[in-house]
């Protein structure tokens, strides 16, 4: 006869049955405090570093910089790859990413990318791109980034 | 006193299964948040994403210092040899590399330059990323 705790509680064939059963909610309880262990590392040191709002902001800058010391005319603006080789900017790395809208007065001077989600009320989400907006004299640069970070082998 | 240590045997005996099953599981965990501890997959992606900004605010000409003391530290740790090799800059491009693979997190920026003579400067009295920027000819 054994002595343990559980003999004591539970004897003969349905005791050690039960006592077999019983590793099924200690290995739920392990099951549990490792799911908590490893989501509370993924909601907390998981997050990316999200600075779109910042790439926006640095190319509605330079665009503003490019128009005030380069760009001669709103014509000058209008005519395709101007704005990117006035302002120096990578055209396979804009394209691929970034979007813009440069009115004067209203109308529209030069223009590259969906920019639907700068004009709804969507909050910071990984699957929009984030905006920027600026006015400078009678411009007005609506900027929108998507770029994230690229994983290469 | 044999009763006593035979039940502590039998004891013992009926609930190995739950101290393996303990022992695995405190091994796996220690193990995941080991290899977490450094964030090195976060610290990639802020340094490439910071030193992309960096370049994008810049001029041809420009010489560039940076604090790279945090991100050497974790190279070290991660058992990176060439402390040279974290850096990586491409075709409008900056890669951070922190580990001894074949992985490495990359960023693009938008300005028509290149990056030349990348170096680190050891114990100055930090680590600095020192680079030049030109413009693309």
């Amino acid at each position: 006869m054994k002595t343990n705790f559980n003999n004591f509680i539970l004897s003969g064939k349905r005791g050690q049955l039960g006592r077999q059963l019983m590793i099924f909610p200690f290995v739920f309880l392990l099951v549990i405090v490792g799911l908590s262990i490893v989501g509370a590392f993924y909601f907390f040191l998981s997050q990316g570093y999200d600075n779109r709002e910042i790439g926006a902001a640095n190319l509605a800058y330079k665009a503003e910089k490019c128009i005030a010391e380069n760009i001669r005319s709103d014509s000058e603006l209008k005519e395709k790859d101007n704005f990117y080789e006035k302002c120096k900017i990578n055209k396979e790395v804009f394209e691929e990413y970034y979007g813009i809208n440069i009115t004067k007065d209203g109308n529209t001077l030069f223009h590259y990318g969906d920019l639907t989600p700068c004009y709804l009320r969507i909050g910071k989400s990984e699957n929009y791109p984030i905006c920027f907006k600026t006015r400078f004299h009678n411009y007005e640069i609506i900027v929108s980034n998507n770029q994230k970070i690229e994983v290469k082998k | 006193m044999m009763n006593k240590k035979a039940a502590i045997g039998d004891l013992i005996k009926d609930n190995a299964i739950y101290l393996i099953l303990l022992t695995l599981f405190v091994i796996g965990m220690f193990a995941f948040v080991y290899q977490k501890k450094d964030n090195a997959v976060f610290w990639e992606e802020y340094y490439a994403k910071e030193i992309a900004k960096v370049i994008e605010l810049s001029e041809p000409g420009d010489e560039i210092s940076l604090d790279v003391q945090k991100i050497t530290e974790i190279a070290s740790a991660n058992k990176v040899k060439d402390l040279n090799s974290i850096f990586i800059f491409g075709d409008n491009e900056v890669c951070i590399k922190l580990n001894v693979g074949d992985y490495r997190s990359c960023y693009k920026y938008l300005n028509e330059v290149i990056v030349y003579s990348p170096k680190i400067k050891f114990a100055d009295p930090i680590n600095k990323l020192e680079f030049k920027i030109k413009e693309k000819p």
